[in-house]
């Protein structure tokens, strides 16, 4: 079900409704629970009801291993944590990278090749998969680091039911944040009504319907256009002007559909990690990543770059460790050779940004002409990798880029060059905000009011034509 | 602070609403190819009646049928062709909408996806069907964003097609529209998907022939490197297996192909009038 649908409003409604009946009975923990485990499963099951055995399946091999790591022999530990994490991969790759594989080594027209192509890849695979993951290997770390004991109860039915609720809780289970089960599970128990914190839902659900529907939704009929062979007859001016409003609208479609989830949650008495905090102010690549998905860097970060040594190994390693996280976070976005170049990217920048800060220990003053420099330098990198997302054929990057210096002459449609930056202009107004409100917290506070009421109007009278959610692909 | 906003959103609303009714706009308030389609999904569906639509011969295709003078054809026409997109979207669309035309006029130039827009099909909710028919300020052709550039769009009107002339005119980009149109159009799809496609046309188009709906179909002419590409023949052989000329009326294309594109697809204004006086005669014929 996508947020922006009738069907899942109505959803909404009913869950929110049950959930908070004013009957004892349903205001226990566990009724609650099942409440939002059923919502969860009619949520993710409602257009394709045969998904849901991936997904059981998934839940299953989490919640039993989990419970084995931590109630089954000590001696076995490890094993029964390792198979956990091996047959989660085993899932994933199965189902993501089999037409990858199919693609680059197979003839996809016949036999094995025809057979690994036509594997459908089932929606928020990548996001509960590495859920699962989390939550085995947090029940292992469990034995030697007290912030992850606990996560699993004595009592098998109870873990079952709070490590499956961890996986499908709705509001993150297609496109994320990835919980991890240590910031998760913790939070279950019984939740009032009286409790909701209606600001936080409030502005949350706003900020995140107009940036999903208002900007991204606008702009994503524009950058349509950013198709072979189609964009090599387009002028200059309209290639940058598109590149730049698809790097506003994969912002605008991720982070609002982000907060719609956090929003949700709250309503639910949950608290999800932020996930974006105002990633195109960043000044350097590392900052970037510290603001832009945010749950997906950490998870790289805490399971595979400080298992592969992090920093800890020497220079050379680090940079090699970088490298190697952030081609495996590119591939985890998309089963193409160009995620993985994208990966290589980021990984790269960030190993030249720390080689350059390491040698020379500049301390760049936030204000300055140069800061302000290096956050414009940071975000035009980051939008020219977005065209590898957008075009995940590599020839066809080049295209656009050659397109980009050959076009010069070309008849320009100005009415739409203007469109693209006026949807485009909401995101640059709430990243300025942000970072003028640091210097001094009580600028235009008294607008916000003003703010939320005209985003309120705008989503429903200036909303684009709907549109999937952009990381529902991956 | 909820409250407020809440109230403001209203007000806002109330006051848009008021405005767009009072002004009621003529210009043309879309924004982009994709807002131009549901803004026509949308007018048909809110703001045509069946009554109308009882007496009118409705022109289905892409972009291409799009560009027909409507008003040189004749009284009673209506022009339900879909920026890139196909027949498809139209017959599924009346379809929908359970109307009876009078006549269906069908292109057959392009054989598309087949899966009818989001934003169409969900015009007809009863929500967005209720909402939108009560408040007008919800319907697409209305948006704040869209009106303020259909005004500048109308002020600026010479210059846009000055603009577009000059685009015409650059001989350089129209052989590169065509050679990357010969390169799309140099591999048509499989078999297979021919098949499905047309079996789910043929079903729909064998709907409204039972209603006793007339059914033509016409081929619009394209710049003549474009004619002969592997996908035009498939296509024509496609339609020619499901709809077989001995069941259905098939208006052929004009002898000579003297028309001007303005990018080798798409028909220039005149030349547009020209052939919509051509179709006009066939019809009649």
């Amino acid at each position: 079900m996508l947020f922006t649908s009738f069907e899942f409003f109505i959803l909404l409604v009913i869950t929110f409704t049950m959930y908070y009946l004013p009957v004892n009975f349903f205001r226990k923990g566990n009724t609650q629970l099942i409440v939002l485990i059923l919502s969860s499963v009619v949520f993710y099951g409602y257009y394709d009801p045969a998904l849901l055995f991936l997904l059981l399946f998934s839940g299953a091999v989490n919640m039993v291993t989990s419970y084995l790591v931590s109630f089954g022999k000590p001696g076995s530990r490890f094993a029964i944590a390792a198979t956990g994490v091996i047959i989660n991969l085993l899932v994933l790759a199965f189902f993501k990278y089999s037409p990858l594989l199919a693609t680059s080594f197979f003839d996809t027209s016949k036999g094995i090749g025809h057979f690994l192509v036509t594997i459908p890849l089932p929606i928020g695979i990548s996001f509960f998969t590495f859920e699962g993951i989390s939550l085995v290997i947090d029940t292992y770390k469990g034995h030697t680091d007290d912030k992850f004991k606990n996560l699993v109860d004595k009592s098998f039915t109870t873990h079952i039911r709070n490590s499956f609720f961890f996986i499908v809780f709705f509001p993150h289970l297609v496109s994320g944040p990835i919980l991890k089960a240590h910031d998760f599970i913790p939070q279950i128990g019984s939740k009032l009504f009286k409790n909701i914190d209606w600001q936080y839902c409030f502005k949350t659900l706003v900020v995140g319907y107009f940036l999903k529907l208002v900007v991204a939704d606008n702009l994503k009929d524009f950058t349509a256009s950013m198709t072979y062979p189609g964009f090599t007859t387009l002028s200059t001016l309209t290639l940058v002007t598109m590149l730049l409003g698809y790097s506003f609208q994969i912002f605008a479609d991720f982070a609002g559909y982000s907060l719609v989830a956090l929003g949700l949650a709250g309503l639910f008495g949950y608290r999800l990690m932020e996930n974006f905090n105002f990633p195109y102010i960043s000044a350097t690549f590392s900052e970037f990543w510290r603001r832009w998905h945010i749950s997906l860097s950490t998870f790289l970060k805490e399971y595979l770059y400080f298992p592969l040594g992090g920093n800890q190994k020497g220079k050379v390693r680090t940079y090699i460790n970088l490298a190697i996280t952030m081609v495996l976070g590119g591939l985890w976005h998309g089963a193409a050779w160009s995620y993985a170049v994208w990966g290589a990217f980021h990984g790269g920048a960030l190993a030249i940004e720390r080689l350059f800060n390491d040698k020379f220990k500049i301390k760049i003053k936030k204000g300055t002409a140069f800061y302000y420099f290096k956050i414009l330098f940071v975000f035009l990198a980051v939008t020219l990798a977005w065209l590898l997302f957008k075009l995940p054929d590599f020839t066809q990057v080049i295209a656009y880029v050659k397109s980009i210096f050959t076009n010069t002459g070309m008849v320009t449609n100005y009415i739409s060059i203007f469109l693209i930056l006026l949807y485009s202009l909401p995101v640059v107004l709430y990243h300025f905000l942000y970072l003028k409100r640091q210097a001094s917290p009580g600028f235009l506070r008294k607008a916000d009011v003003l703010a939320y009421g005209i985003m309120l109007f705008l989503i429903f009278t200036n909303s684009g034509t709907p549109g999937a959610f952009i990381y529902f692909q991956f | 602070m909820i409250k407020k906003s809440i109230i403001i959103a209203i007000v806002l609303i109330a006051a848009y609403e008021t405005v767009v009714r009072l002004c009621n706009v003529k210009w043309d308030t879309s924004q982009n190819d994709k807002s131009a389609n549901i803004i026509s999904a949308q007018n048909f569906i809110y703001n045509r009646s069946n009554q109308q639509t009882a007496v009118d011969t409705l022109i289905i295709g892409s972009s291409m049928s799009r560009k027909l003078v409507t008003e040189a054809l004749g009284k009673n026409y209506y022009n339900l062709a879909f920026n890139g997109w196909s027949a498809y979207d139209g017959l599924e669309l009346l379809k929908l909408t359970k109307r009876k035309p009078a006549c269906l006029l069908i292109e057959t130039n392009v054989v598309g996806n087949q899966s009818l827009s989001e934003a169409v099909s969900g015009s007809l909710s009863p929500v967005s069907f209720y909402s939108n028919k009560i408040f007008t300020s919800f319907q697409l052709q209305n948006q704040p964003v869209g009106l303020v550039v259909g005004g500048i769009k109308e002020a600026l009107k010479a210059k846009i097609e000055a603009m577009k002339l000059q685009k015409r005119q650059d001989t350089g980009l129209y052989n590169m529209n065509i050679a990357n149109e010969k390169k799309v159009q140099q591999n048509p799809l499989h078999d297979s998907v021919y098949n499905n496609r047309f079996t789910v046309l043929k079903t729909l188009v064998e709907g409204f022939k039972k209603q006793g709906i007339p059914v033509l179909f016409f081929e619009l002419p394209v710049d003549a490197a474009l004619m002969n590409t592997a996908t035009a023949e498939k296509n024509r052989a496609y339609f020619r297996k499901y709809f077989p000329e001995s069941e259905y009326k098939y208006i052929a294309m004009p002898n000579e192909n003297n028309y001007i594109y303005s990018d080798g697809i798409h028909l220039s204004i005149a030349s547009a009038a020209e052939y919509s006086q051509y179709l006009k005669d066939k019809i009649k014929q």
